[in-house]
C-alpha cells in the first residue's frame, strides 16, 4: 500500500490511496471488531455492562507479562504499559432526494503508553472515508485518507498541573473532545461542534483539576505553537490560536462549561465564546452547547440541545434541536431537528438510526435517514 | 397447641426470618488505606479516586484505587453507596475515559486480596466488607449502603 502518513485536520482529504489490499484490511478490521464485540454477548451473557468492560475476553502469558484483550478497552501488552485499541464506524443513509449510501467512515487505531505514573503517551491514527457505495452502483474510495487525529505526551506534576504537548483535540465544548461515534447517540454531528473552530490543535496545553467540597473543577489553557502538517489545499487552519476552558462537574450528575478561543486567520483575530451543559437525571440525559464566533466583520453562531431517554436497559430515544447561523450571509441559517433511536447491545457497541429534518437544504446537514454501527475495540 | 396458636407461631417465625434476611442483606463496607496513611476520606473523595478524577494524594504520590471484581456483592454495594443511581452509567463513563487513554481501576477477586494489596502498598486505597477487616490496614471510612 503506497501510502504516506499526513498530519492534518480530521475530515479533510490529504491524499488518495488505492488498492484492494487497503480496503481488504479495512473489512478485516471491521469484521474483527464485530467479532470481538460479539463474543462476550454469546459467551458472557450474564455479565453486566460494567463487568464486560473489566473482564478480559482472553489472557495469554508472554515474556512481556500477561497479554489480555478486553472488549472496548483494547489489547494490553503485558507489563509494558502499552495498550492498543480503537474504534470503527459504518454508516448508511438516504438523504432526501439522494441515493442510498453506505460508508465505512472511520477506522481509528489508538496506541496508549503509560511507562511511568506521571508520563502518558497517546496516539490516534484515523483511516477515514475508507470505502463508500450508493444504490446507483457507484463504489470506491475517493476521499480515503490517513490522518493523525492525536499524538501527544502528557507530563503530570500533580492534579493541578499537567502539560500536554503535541497534537490534541481542541477542548471547545463537550462533543469535540469525545467525538468518537461509539460515544455519541446520533450518526450526524451538530454543526456547532465542528464548523466554528479547528478540531485539532498542534501546540501545548496546561490543564488540571481542583476539588472543592464536592464536585470537580477542571481548567485548560492552550496555545497553538505550530501549523498543522497537512496537504489539503481546502483546509484553512488558523495561523495561531489560544484558548481556555473551565468546567465544573457536580457530584449530583450535572456539569457546566465555558470556553474562549481566539484564532488569527489571514491576519485578523476572531473570537469564539462558548457555553455548554450536561445533566443526568435518572433515565434522562440533557446535553447542550452554544458557540458564537465573530471577527473581521462577520459572525457565526450555533446551538443545540439534545435529550436522551433510556427506554430499556439497552434502548435509548434521542431528540435534538439545533440552530446554525453561518458566517457567510449567502449561506443564511438552518434549523435542524433530529429524532432517533440508539441500541447498545454491549457497552462498547451502538446501533443508531435517526431522521433529520431541516428547514432548508444545506450541504453540511442533509435531511433524511441516517444510521450507523459503531464500536470501540 | 391450638390451630390458631400454631398459625401464630408459624407467622412469627416467618416474620422473624424475613427480618433476619433483611438484616443479613445490609452490608457495611470499610474503605481501607495503608497504616502509614491514616487519612479520613469522604464519599466525594472516593468518587474522585475511583473515577480517576483525582489521581494524587495530598503528599503528591499517585493514588492506586483497587476495585473488587464487578460480579461481587461487595462491589455492587460499593457502587450503590458511592455512585448511587449513576452506577449504571459507569460503563459509558469508562468508554469516554478510554477515548482519552485512561482505564478503570484494577480489580481483585476477594476481600483478602484487597486487604493484602493495600497493606503492602502505601499509595493504595480499597474497600472490604467490615466483617473481614483486620489490623493490617487503616480504616478511613465506613460506608453505609444507600437503600
Amino acid at each position: 500500500m503506497g501510502s504516506h502518513l499526513s498530519l492534518q485536520r480530521s475530515g479533510r482529504p490529504v491524499e488518495r490511496r488505492s488498492g484492494a489490499a487497503a480496503r481488504g484490511l479495512a473489512v478485516v478490521l471491521l469484521a474483527a471488531s464485530l467479532l470481538a464485540s460479539g463474543v462476550p454477548a454469546a459467551a458472557e451473557e450474564a455479565l453486566s455492562p460494567v463487568e464486560l468492560g473489566e473482564t478480559p475476553l482472553f489472557e495469554r502469558p508472554s515474556p512481556l507479562g500477561s497479554i489480555s484483550y478486553t472488549a472496548g478497552r483494547g489489547l494490553r501488552v503485558g507489563d509494558t504499559g502499552l495498550t492498543l485499541g480503537g474504534y470503527a464506524n459504518l454508516t448508511v443513509g438516504r438523504p432526501e432526494g439522494g441515493p442510498g449510501e453506505l460508508e465505512l467512515q472511520d477506522v481509528s487505531l489508538f496506541a496508549i503508553w503509560d511507562p511511568l505514573p506521571r508520563l502518558h503517551f497517546f496516539s490516534e491514527i484515523e483511516w477515514a472515508d475508507v470505502f463508500e457505495a450508493n444504490d446507483k452502483g457507484d463504489a470506491g474510495s475517493p476521499d480515503e485518507r490517513l490522518t493523525v487525529e492525536r499524538l501527544y505526551a502528557d507530563v503530570t506534576v500533580n492534579d493541578l498541573v499537567n502539560v500536554r504537548t503535541g497534537i490534541f483535540l481542541t477542548p471547545v465544548g463537550r462533543w469535540n473532545v469525545i467525538h468518537a461515534p461509539p460515544l455519541h447517540w446520533t450518526t450526524e454531528q451538530p454543526l456547532v461542534t465542528e464548523l466554528p473552530f479547528d478540531p485539532n490543535t498542534t501546540g501545548v496545553m496546561l490543564f488540571g483539576s481542583v476539588f472543592p467540597e464536592r464536585g470537580v473543577l477542571r481548567y485548560s489553557v492552550w496555545d497553538q505553537l505550530a501549523d498543522p502538517v497537512e496537504g489539503d489545499p481546502e483546509f484553512d487552519p488558523a495561523d495561531h490560536s489560544v484558548g481556555a476552558r473551565l468546567e465544573y462537574t457536580d457530584d449530583l450528575g450535572w456539569s457546566i462549561g465555558a470556553t474562549y478561543l481566539a484564532a488569527r486567520r489571514e491576519g485578523d483575530w476572531r473570537h469564539l465564546g462558548g457555553a455548554d451543559l450536561l445533566w443526568h437525571l435518572g433515565r434522562l440525559e440533557l446535553m447542550g452547547e452554544l458557540a458564537v464566533e465573530d471577527g473581521a466583520g462577520d459572525e457565526q453562531w450555533g446551538a443545540y440541545l439534545q435529550s436522551v431517554f433510556q427506554l430499556t436497559s439497552r434502548t435509548y430515544l434521542v431528540g435534538r434541536f439545533e440552530h446554525y447561523d453561518f458566517a457567510d450571509p449567502e449561506d443564511g441559517r438552518v434549523n435542524l431537528i433530529t429524532l432517533g433511536v440508539a441500541f447498545r447491545p454491549l457497552p462498547a457497541v451502538v446501533l443508531k438510526a435517526e431522521y433529520l429534518i431541516a428547514d432548508r437544504s444545506a450541504p453540511e446537514a442533509e435531511a433524511g435517514i441516517h444510521a450507523s454501527f459503531a464500536t470501540l475495540f | 397447641m391450638t390451630r390458631l396458636g400454631t398459625h401464630l407461631l408459624a407467622l412469627a417465625l416467618l416474620l422473624g426470618a424475613l427480618v433476619g434476611s433483611g438484616a443479613a442483606d445490609e452490608r457495611t463496607l470499610v474503605v481501607i488505606t495503608h497504616p502509614s496513611r491514616p487519612v479520613v476520606i469522604t464519599t466525594s473523595d472516593l468518587r474522585r479516586f475511583f473515577l480517576k478524577q483525582r489521581r494524587f494524594w495530598p503528599d503528591g504520590t499517585p493514588v492506586i484505587p483497587i476495585n473488587r471484581t464487578a460480579a461481587t456483592a461487595v462491589r455492587a454495594a460499593f457502587d450503590r453507596s458511592v455512585f448511587g443511581t449513576e452506577a449504571a452509567g459507569l460503563a459509558a463513563y469508562w468508554n469516554q475515559r478510554y477515548f482519552e487513554g485512561l482505564f478503570p481501576p484494577i480489580t481483585l477477586d476477594s476481600d483478602e486480596a484487597v486487604q493484602r494489596y493495600v497493606a503492602a502498598r502505601p499509595n493504595a486505597i480499597g474497600y472490604v466488607d467490615a466483617a473481614s477487616v483486620d489490623g493490617s490496614v487503616h480504616v478511613a471510612l465506613r460506608l453505609a449502603e444507600r437503600p
